[in-house]
């Protein structure tokens, strides 16, 4: 391994100071995805930026919940809503208890449909100093930003469902996250694509609040992703099995009523 | 840096981001925790870091600092068995015994966190994330189980012990 500069900020404030404008920084939450590619060459840090002290694992939970991005999936799945809170509570017990909510949402973790289905916002900084934005907007965005918290309200119902992962993949075959919120169902679906991020469902969200059945708005999920072929299953499959995934959450959220 | 390795206090040399499993295995010779897929993904190298079961080849060194870890080497001699130990012994659970140091780990956590008789499923949740590639599983789980309810100790003295008594 090349020299690579450590740095470990003691607050959120020297974290952010530390991070710039992220260029050139590797940032080490729990590690789990990290330090398998520095072991194997696969990475090479020129400045590590070890977040385990850096004081951002605060949980805050009132009307809003705060949710600092070190914590791990382990105390959120403790305390989150659904959809998040099995979202949260991945097979792995070990890595469960190590990963944070920082690094999965930067590696297509689980947390991001049900993140879009809550309306959650990012805070963040890097470039042009700190901001907060819809989850979405911060999963499409480029340049490098770290990950502050995340912010969410507790909706009146949700439910997530996957496609049982292959072990070890940091992404799912699918994924369906869904949310009551006060201003309707949403719906944000993840896995149907490799390396892509999860998106909301707008033409599903559009067609049952005009009425639509759970099973005829789910078949709209394939205008909202195009599903693709990758080492974990086939277009065909994923264009199969979606809208049958969709539906399910929607009629398990019927029946949460 | 220090670490507390089974009870004794090291110091370690390794830059920050070395994982731990390469500190254990290479700079302090406890080779109990075994260098599996190094990915994460097999739970050969599960150690305790402050009494929680953890991949040591996940963590890196640097973010434990003054940390308590345990190591399979912790667990029991073949004259004095752990009682997780003596259940695998009892219920064949080793074979090859490459994954057994981290569903040893993992299974002495479990049963001092429940801190009583366990169900099948609740073994099978919290070994979900160890591979085993000879046993099947069905005797992990049943010593796991026996160990919860501390029922060992019903088995006639295996060759080991046997061996080291002698010596
Ligand atoms: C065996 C195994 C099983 C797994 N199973 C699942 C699963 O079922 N579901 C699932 O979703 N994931 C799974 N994962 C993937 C992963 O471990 C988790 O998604 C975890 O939450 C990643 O978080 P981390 O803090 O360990 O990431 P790290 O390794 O620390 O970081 C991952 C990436 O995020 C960046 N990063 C970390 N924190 C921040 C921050 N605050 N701001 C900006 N960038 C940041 C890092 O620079 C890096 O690029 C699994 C991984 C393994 C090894
Ligand atoms: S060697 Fe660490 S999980 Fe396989
Ligand atoms: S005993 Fe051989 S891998 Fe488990």
């Amino acid at each position: 391994m090349t020299t690579v500069e450590v740095t470990v900020p003691t607050s959120p404030g020297e974290a952010a100071e530390l991070f710039g404008d992220g260029v050139a920084v590797t940032v080490v939450g729990g590690g789990t995805i990290v330090v398998p590619l520095v072991t194997h060459g696969q990475l090479h840090p020129v400045h590590a930026l070890m977040l385990h002290a850096s004081g951002l694992d605060e949980l805050v939970d009132g009307d809003t919940l705060t949710v600092g991005a070190t914590v791990t999936l382990a105390r959120l799945a403790e305390i989150a809503p659904e959809p998040l809170a099995t979202a949260a509570r991945i097979p792995d017990l070990e890595i469960r208890g190590q990963g944070t909510v920082g690094g999965n949402l930067h590696t297509g973790g689980d947390l991001q449909p049900a993140l879009i289905a809550l309306g959650a916002c990012v805070r963040s900084v890097g470039a042009g100093g700190e901001r907060i934005e819809p989850v979405e907007d911060f999963l499409a965005g480029s340049e490098p930003r770290l990950v502050l918290a995340v912010e969410l309200e507790r909706p009146l119902a949700g439910v997530y469902l996957e496609q049982r992962r292959t072990h070890s993949r940091t992404y799912a075959v699918l994924s369906v996250a869904v949310a009551r919120r006060d201003d309707g169902v949403h719906v944000a679906v993840g896995g149907f694509a490799e390396r892509a991020h999860a998106v909301a469902c707008p033409s599903v969200e559009r067609a049952l609040a005009g009425g639509a059945t759970a099973r005829d708005a789910a078949a709209a999920v394939l205008e909202d992703v195009v599903p693709e072929d990758d080492p974990l299953a086939s277009a065909w499959y994923r264009r199969r099995v979606l809208p049958v995934l969709v539906a399910r959450a929607l009629e398990q959220l019927e029946e949460s009523r | 840096m220090k670490l507390v390795v089974n009870g004794k206090e090291r110091l370690v040399a390794a830059g920050p981001l070395t994982p731990l499993l390469h500190v254990l295995r290479e700079e302090l010779g406890l080779v109990g925790a075994k260098a599996g897929c190094q990915h994460g993904s097999c739970g050969t190298c599960t150690v305790l870091i402050d009494g929680e079961p953890r991949r040591s080849c996940l963590t890196p060194v640097g973010a434990i600092e003054g940390a308590s870890i345990t190591t399979a080497e912790a667990l029991g001699d073949p004259a004095n068995l752990s009682v997780v130990q003596a259940a695998f012994d009892e219920h064949y659970a080793a074979q090859c015994g490459f994954c057994t140091p981290g569903m040893l780990l993992a299974a002495t956590a479990l049963i001092e966190r429940k801190g009583g008789a366990l169900e099948r499923d609740e073994v099978v949740e919290a070994l979900g994330g160890h591979y085993c590639r000879c046993t099947g599983y069905v005797k992990i789980v049943d010593a796991v189980v026996a160990a919860s309810r501390g029922e060992t100790g019903t088995r006639a003295p295996s060759t080991l012990e046997i061996r080291a008594a002698g010596s």
